[in-house]
């Protein structure tokens, strides 16, 4: 075989040194969009057997060429083909230079796949990917972020839109009642995607099926995400690139408040009305005081606008980054620092995350060794939440005629005082004077050797250590919050280090006989992850300033614990085509997981996927519609299994409890009890998820439209779940693989690319489209219920954590329609409704309001969601925006329920209260309001508070100039472009709160707004600048 | 050649450093010991007890004590009402078998149980303590799981029997057991405390011989064995070890404990271990709301004014035991010292009134157990609650003679005034005949002295059956007789499957071998 090539090389050399000497000659240079040069372009002249491959400087020449007029094109794999038309004389040079333009997307795209890449074109399990441009569009400390609505069946939602805080990834839906969250490979090792710094990556590939994600087995049942960062490519120029931006952010929405004058008058009209319906309510003092005069009492009372002074305006957000890359042909490095800092619109809600990489790549004969160094530091202030109370509910229930400021205490920190009844805590004090926040140091440390037995054999060994030191910190000055309480200082200080190594040596073997191609990987890894936390808590320090535990006078606790696992792991793949057109992908994974018990440690993840290339088959061509516009056509099908480990360490091993309600006085002193209190998960196994996705991929007009279209069938099975015991036993509830979920649904994208030449316009459109239906199967036992907080229910049969309210019929207009409200035997349903209450619908109709009269009425989680966007670039002008959006979201307004609840006149209320029910008032949509609430107008979790959260949102727009290329003094060879970028510009939605797009809850509360940090707008102007 | 070589010993390299590390996937939790490693000395199994202790305390919250314990004390007629729900329905004689207060019960029996059990299976592993040692250890546990017991038999009257720990999920599901068998085993583990238990034990909050003694003749009495009781109930009387406390009041105060008079008790203190306190929430629970207490309950005023008239002194004012169970004049805003009425003289001594017309009109509150003993700190009780005192003792002494006919009625009625006179209530006349001293007992000594300390419902129940045979029927008439008497104002709802608790529907629906109490069907 080898030698066959080489005599057909022999050939070729032979020819072109034979041939005549006597026609023209053109040559040039070929590089791409960003200036750099391309190498093993295939340039050639139309019609004629003739050309010739750029070199590694991308230049190429092609001599003898006979005189005429020709064409003259470029083509190089994953680029736009570009033509020429020339003229040339017998023995003339021309010089012709080509830059190429990336193609938008086509099958000669390579996708990262886990431990090794893969054409698009031979993919036959569910992948989809996300480009460097694209991520880089937007700019955040966090890479999801930047990812929002990019992708086709991923879910991307902010619990809050707190400046640090990190987004939740779900692909295909939830897929268990535990961690749902996918495994985030970053470079090969899997670790936190919050510590990646999203300028330095290079690309994003998310694995949705079994097929792509089954090599990674026990933890694969969520998907994958495989992320790579930049390094130094070969033979590129000592390339020194900055970027700096700097941004403005501000609250988009806010809560819509009464006014100071407005809500005296309307909380005295209240409390004045409280009196008579109940003898024995007593208005609070302040209140009294304004009845009894109330021009006195407005023209002294304070004003103050809780929003504005929790909120900063235009507070500023930074963003640098410089990378120095370079390399030879043996040798490669890349070098990346970065600084995010954004400042909070909340007081005290600041972040930053500054982090630094490193990696270099030497090679040498067979051998090649690298090194890949991350390290970094995230800073965050979360929000002071005392007392487990969410401090925007606080801030926005205090009345707006006190003042949060008092010259007369401590730090000048004031609060509704004396005489506003419960209203007693001032949010900006709490918020301004704790200091609350958490950071972490952490590296990632990888280094690498692999070795060529042969071209298609080669061995890799990777070995990668990873520390990170997190630190949490609280502290209170002397002040008592809340009011009433002691003016205590109180610290909390706590740590924990985690440590994850891995090492792994993987084989791959590529092998081709005739139009059989195979490729086989196989490997084995070890994994070991450490996690120690030690803390200590402590109150009464003698003075501000001294705020290490040793300073603690009173109340001293600490903490601590260890957790530790392992994972041992083979796996093997074997991809196989036939001439391109029947691809095959078989692949096992073996896992042996420490939080297993021994019997169950051990698992299989086998997937296979098959695909069938249609538009490679001869009867293509005879259909020349086809033939003439249809590029590629692929249909896929795969089916395997997975598993999900994170099911916490040890809990299948029994263990001794102590103290707490244990103890017991047995001589004079109290001693600490011990005992065995729980039954230990003995069968404990991995959650198994099956998966099945079947799918077409489609590539058009020359590859200017690709489509891609699956359907997937996720069921998750053994999900582990505490599952109730008969008490006589006297033990707590084991944890046991019980119950099952299921996912189904669609994922379309699509993207449209084209270079139209004569106007040197570029530009591409992409959008995607899924849907996601979730379905609980099974759970520990027949008709088990979960309720979270009274509102959202899990049961067989519907999602999980669905809402399930009272069902509202409008409000009551007489005493007359109250009476006839009545049961099957003529009871009343609502006795103690008064004219102007809710009426609540009697579901079963047994003439009681009770649980069962609760109804499903969707769930949190979106049964649609779509994005798309636009990028295009004329002559030196870019543009480009997203959108996205979800359709069949619900979010239980918590929020407004509170700021609605219209029983105690000393809280501030939504301007929508002046629309409640009075007599004169008859035709409002809010319920009266009434001192005791004895119809459970507000009690009662009712679709009142139940509003659709669909949205689209324009994710962000950017503008960029690019300077002619050229020299800019010192820079040689430079460019620079500058930009201007909005984030968050407008949203389109019917939620009454002040962000649908925020989606607070875990699995079993999703959606439940209790009032979060709103999502920011920001603009943001930049430059980049590149030189080598 | 040489390359192939290169592979195999990659290969064959890297298997054996996955196959050597096979073992590696062993791992201990640091955090807590495991069973197989933990038992070890002695101290483990005294700890180990120490749980099966504390869950006789029905612990977990701070007032835990009086959200478990209403399935004992609410069915009688004395409490009046409560803030929480579950309690009032067993007030209401309109529980169910979801209901908080029994099921409460139910699973701290059996989590103490389980505890209890623990100390039996691992107590034998420990290498290091000699048999005597461990024979104690484990006869302390068996009285816990006998006490436990005792009270299955009594409130749900069948019920499984768990004598061990149950580790495999096939042995979960096990069946009940019929009420004699629950008593033959609440015996066993009573005799074994007797023959292994010490004469005393270091205090009344753990048990001793005689507390062993005692809950034996109680079980007995409350079967019907009256001569078995009587023979128990003998060698407590002769040892000499006990007798009464001057003050009846302070045995419920916290400032009076590990007394003579005490031979078992629920420990509470102020005391704490590891920051968990031991104290419990009485005090705030059981004041009035103008004492700034949650007013959980009051004493009924059929109670309040039938102590205030029949337990008096020779005077005529009420008895001692009437002022320590009963606080008359409810805005007394005092937490720490019981308190007779009285009035202040000239020269500021105190002397004891009558009670005012107002006081016996309005609610009245429960003075056992609602005292503090530190002022810092009132809302938080540390009085030991009496499971077995000496008092109870005699009276059922003297039930257990005139119920076996073995002595005479008149060696009773010396039982009775013995616990009249530490009281100086009005001594029971010899003219009485013994059917009358039955009645007395039953219906003025027993309530007076005995009031508000658990022992209402067992009493009526022993009595239902001693009246009214094997005949669920009749059992239930005789105490809807005493109730309607008593003026309960919940007696039209009192039915005959109220003589038990309903086995909980936890229990039910987890367990597939239960079947329901047939009252309950």
């Amino acid at each position: 075989m080898k030698k066959n090539v080489l005599v057909i090389f022999s050939i070729l050399l032979m020819t072109v040194f034979l041939y005549p000497q006597n026609g023209g000659t053109i040559k040039g240079k070929v590089q791409s969009e960003d200036g750099s040069p391309l190498v093993g372009v295939n340039v050639m002249l139309e019609g004629q057997q003739m050309g010739a491959a750029t070199d590694t400087r991308g230049m190429y020449r092609i001599t003898g060429i006979p005189a005429g007029e020709y064409t003259l094109t470029a083509n190089y794999i994953g680029y736009s083909e570009r033509s020429k038309d020339i003229d040339i004389q017998s023995g003339e040079t021309l010089e012709i230079n080509f830059s190429l333009k990336r193609k938008a997307l086509m099958g000669d795209q390579v996708v990262k796949v886990g431990y090794g890449t893969e054409q698009r074109r031979d993919i036959s399990g569910s992948v989809t990917s996300v480009e460097t441009e694209e991520i880089q569009k937007v700019e955040s400390s966090n890479v999801l972020n930047n990812m929002q609505g990019k992708l086709a069946g991923v879910t991307i939602q902010n619990y809050s839109g707190a400046p640090g805080e990190s987004p939740i990834m779900r692909i295909r839906g939830i897929g268990t009642m535990n961690n749902s969250d996918p495994l985030y490979v970053i470079d090969g090792i899997p670790g936190d995607i919050s510590q990646v710094n999203p300028n330095s990556i290079k690309s994003i590939s998310v694995m949705k099926d079994a097929a792509a994600s089954a090599i990674y087995g026990s933890r694969s049942a969520n998907g994958v995400v495989l992320i790579e960062t930049k390094s130094g490519r070969k033979n590129k120029p000592f390339t020194i690139s900055f970027q700096s931006s700097f941004g403005v952010q501000n609250i988009v929405e806010t809560w819509d408040m009464l006014g100071p004058e407005e809500y005296i008058k309307t909380a005295g009209k209240m409390a004045e009305k409280f009196e008579e319906e109940n003898p024995s309510y007593s208005m609070p003092s302040k209140i009294k005081e304004y009845v009894n005069n109330p021009d006195s009492f407005i023209t002294n009372m304070p004003r103050t606008d809780y929003i504005d002074e929790y909120h900063r305006k235009n507070v500023p957000v930074q963003n640098y980054q410089l990378s120095l890359s370079g390399g030879g042909e043996d040798f490669q490095y890349f070098i990346s620092g970065s600084y995010y800092d954004e400042t909070g619109i909340q007081i005290n809600s600041n972040s930053y995350a500054a982090r630094l990489t490193i990696n270099s790549e030497y090679s040498k004969g067979n051998f090649t060794i690298g090194e890949n160094i991350k390290l970094g530091r995230k800073f965050r202030e979360p929000q002071a939440n005392v007392d487990d109370r969410n401090p925007l509910q606080q801030l926005l229930g205090i009345p707006p005629v006190t003042s949060p400021y008092d010259s007369t205490r401590p730090y000048n920190m004031g609060g509704p005082g004396p005489g506003w009844g419960t209203a007693d805590r001032n949010a900006i004090a709490e918020q301004t004077l704790t200091e609350l926040h958490e950071s972490e140091d952490y590296a990632s440390v990888t280094g690498y050797i692999t070795y060529d037995f042969t071209d298609n054999f080669q061995y890799k060994f990777r070995a990668n250590y990873s520390p990170t030191n997190h630190h949490s910190y609280e502290y209170q000055p002397y002040y008592n919050l809340p009011r009433g309480a002691p003016n205590r200082r109180t610290l909390s200080d706590a740590r924990w280090r985690g440590i994850n190594s891995t090492i792994e040596n993987i084989f791959t073997y590529d092998k081709q006989i005739e139009d059989h191609n195979f490729n086989v990987m196989a490997g084995l890894s070890r994994e070991y992850h450490n996690w120690r936390e030690v803390g200590a808590w402590g109150q009464d320090m003698p003075a501000d300033g001294l705020d290490v535990i040793d300073a603690v006078q009173d109340n001293e606790s600490q903490w601590g614990s260890e957790t530790e696992s392992k994972l041992n792991s083979m796996f093997t793949r074997l991809k196989y085509n036939y001439s391109g057109k029947y691809l095959l992908n078989l692949s096992i994974r073996r896992d042996g997981s420490s939080r297993f018990p021994e019997e169950n440690r051990w698992g299989n993840f086998p997937s296979f996927s098959a695909a069938w290339r249609v538009s490679e088959e001869s009867f293509f061509d005879y259909i020349p519609l086809l033939a003439n516009n249809v590029n590629d056509l692929k249909l896929k099908y795969s089916y395997g299994s997975l598993g999900n480990n994170r099911v916490g360490e040890y809990s299948y091993i029994p263990t001794v409890s102590f103290g707490g309600g244990l103890n017991y006085q047995m001589t004079d002193e109290v001693m600490v009890g011990s005992a065995i209190t729980g039954l230990p998960a003995a069968d404990l196994k991995w959650e198994e998820t099956i998966k099945q996705n079947m799918g077409i991929d489609l590539a058009l007009f020359d590859n200017k439209l690709t489509f891609t279209a699956e359907y997937y069938d996720n069921r998750t099975e053994d999900i582990l779940f505490a599952t109730p015991i008969p008490p006589s036993v006297g033990a707590g509830e084991p944890e046991t693989n019980l119950a099952e979920m299921k996912n189904t649904g669609f994922d379309f994208s699509f993207e449209y690319g084209e270079y139209i030449e004569d106007i040197d316009f570029n530009y591409s459109i992409s959008g995607n489209f899924s849907t996601v239906e979730n379905e609980v199967l099974n759970l520990a036992k027949e008709g088990q219920e979960i309720w979270s907080g009274g509102i959202s229910r899990t049961v067989v049969g519907k999602e999980i954590g669905a809402f399930h309210l009272f069902e509202t019929a409008g409000l009551f207009q007489s005493k007359e329609e109250i009476n006839n409200y009545t049961g099957p035997d003529g009871e009343q349903i609502q006795p103690d409704a008064k004219p102007g209450d809710v009426k609540f619908v009697d579901q079963n109709n047994d003439g009681e309001l009770n649980t069962d009269d609760k109804k499903y009425m969707g769930s949190g989680f979106p049964d649609i969601q779509y994005g798309f966007s636009f990028s295009g670039d004329y002559k030196n002008f870019d543009l480009s925006f997203s959108f996205d959006g979800v359709a069949g979201k619900k979010m239980y307004n918590g929020l407004r329920r509170y700021l609605l609840g219209m029983n105690q006149p000393e809280k501030n209320f939504l301007s929508e209260a002046k629309d409640r029910w009075t007599p004169e008032n008859t035709d409002a949509s809010l319920p009266r309001a009434t001192v005791m609430d004895p119809n459970n107008n507000y009690g009662r979790h009712s679709d009142l508070w139940l509003e659709d959260a669909d949205y689209l949102r324009l994710r962000n727009i950017q503008i960029g100039y690019t300077l002619p290329e050229g020299n800019f003094g010192l820079l040689e060879n430079g460019s620079i472009r500058f930009y201007l970028a909005g984030e968050n510009l407008f949203t389109i939605t019917d939620y009454k709160g002040v962000d649908p797009t925020v989606s607070p809850g875990g699995a079993f509360d999703k959606g439940q707004d209790w009032g979060t940090y709103p999502t920011v707008r920001t603009f943001r102007s930049g430059i980049e600048i590149t030189f080598k | 050649m040489r390359k192939i070589k290169f592979i195999l010993l990659g290969l064959v390299g890297s298997l054996l450093l996955l196959t050597s590390c096979e073992k590696d996937l062993d791992v201990t939790n640091p955090n807590q010991p495991s069973p197989d490693t933990y038992w070890q000395q002695e101290e483990h199994a005294i700890k180990t007890l120490t749980s099966a202790y504390a869950y006789t305390q029905a612990p977990g919250m701070w007032t835990g004590t009086w959200t478990v314990f209403p399935a004992e004390i609410f069915k009688t007629e004395f409490p009046m009402m409560t803030p929480w729900k579950s309690s009032n329905r067993v007030f209401e004689f309109t529980d169910d078998p979801s209901n908080s207060a029994s099921s409460g019960l139910w699973d701290f029996i059996y989590t103490g149980n389980y505890f209890a059990n623990q100390v039996l299976k691992y107590t034998d592993q420990i290498e290091d303590i000699s048999d005597e040692r461990k024979k104690e250890i484990k006869a302390e546990a068996r009285f816990v799981r006998a006490y436990n017991n005792y009270r299955l038999a009594i409130y749900f009257e069948k019920a499984p029997v768990i004598n061990k720990v149950i580790e495999k999920k096939e042995n979960f599901f096990q069946e009940k057991n019929s009420n004699a068998e629950i008593w033959e085993q609440v015996e066993k583990d009573l005799q074994y405390g007797i023959d292994n238990l010490p004469e005393s034990n270091v205090n009344e909050g753990r048990a001793d011989k005689y507390a062993a003694r005692a809950l034996l003749g109680k079980a007995h009495m409350q079967q019907l064995e009256w001569s078995k009781a009587k023979n128990q109930f003998n060698k407590i009387i002769n040892s000499g070890n006990f007798g009464l406390v001057d003050d009846y009041a302070s045995l419920f105060t916290g400032l009076n404990e590990d007394t003579k008079e005490h031979i078992f008790a629920i420990k509470f203190t102020h005391k704490d271990a590891g920051g968990t306190s031991e104290n419990h929430a009485w005090p705030l629970m059981l004041h009035s709301k103008d004492a700034n207490g949650w007013e959980c309950h009051w004493v009924s005023k059929w109670f309040a004014n039938w102590m205030a008239e029949n337990d008096t002194m020779s005077n005529g004012l009420i008895s001692k035991r009437v002022w320590g169970t009963i606080r008359y004049d409810s805005t007394i805003n005092s937490y720490t010292k019981p308190h007779p009425p009285y009035d202040t003289l000239a020269n500021g001594d105190l002397e004891q009134r009558p009670l005012t017309e107002e006081e016996l009109s309005t609610k009245s509150f429960q003075m056992k157990y609602a005292l503090s003993t530190d002022d810092a700190d009132p809302m938080s009780g540390e009085s030991d609650i009496i499971i077995l005192r000496y008092a109870d003792i005699l009276l059922s002494q003297a039930e257990s003679i005139l119920m076996s006919g073995n002595g005479t009625k008149d060696e009773a009625i010396d039982l009775i005034n013995q616990v009249r006179d530490r009281s100086n209530t009005v001594n029971m006349p010899y003219s009485l005949s013994k059917e009358e001293v039955l009645e007395k007992l039953r219906h003025h000594d027993r309530m007076a002295e005995l009031a508000l300390e658990r022992h209402r419902w067992p009493d009526l129940r022993r009595w239902s059956k001693a009246e009214g045979g094997d005949s669920y029927s009749a059992q239930h008439s005789y105490i809807k007789n005493v109730f309607e008497e008593h003026n309960h104002p919940n007696v039209d709802n009192f039915k005959v499957r109220n003589l038990v608790y309903p086995i909980p529907r936890s229990e039910i629906t987890s367990n597939k071998n239960m079947e329901q109490h047939e009252l309950w069907k």
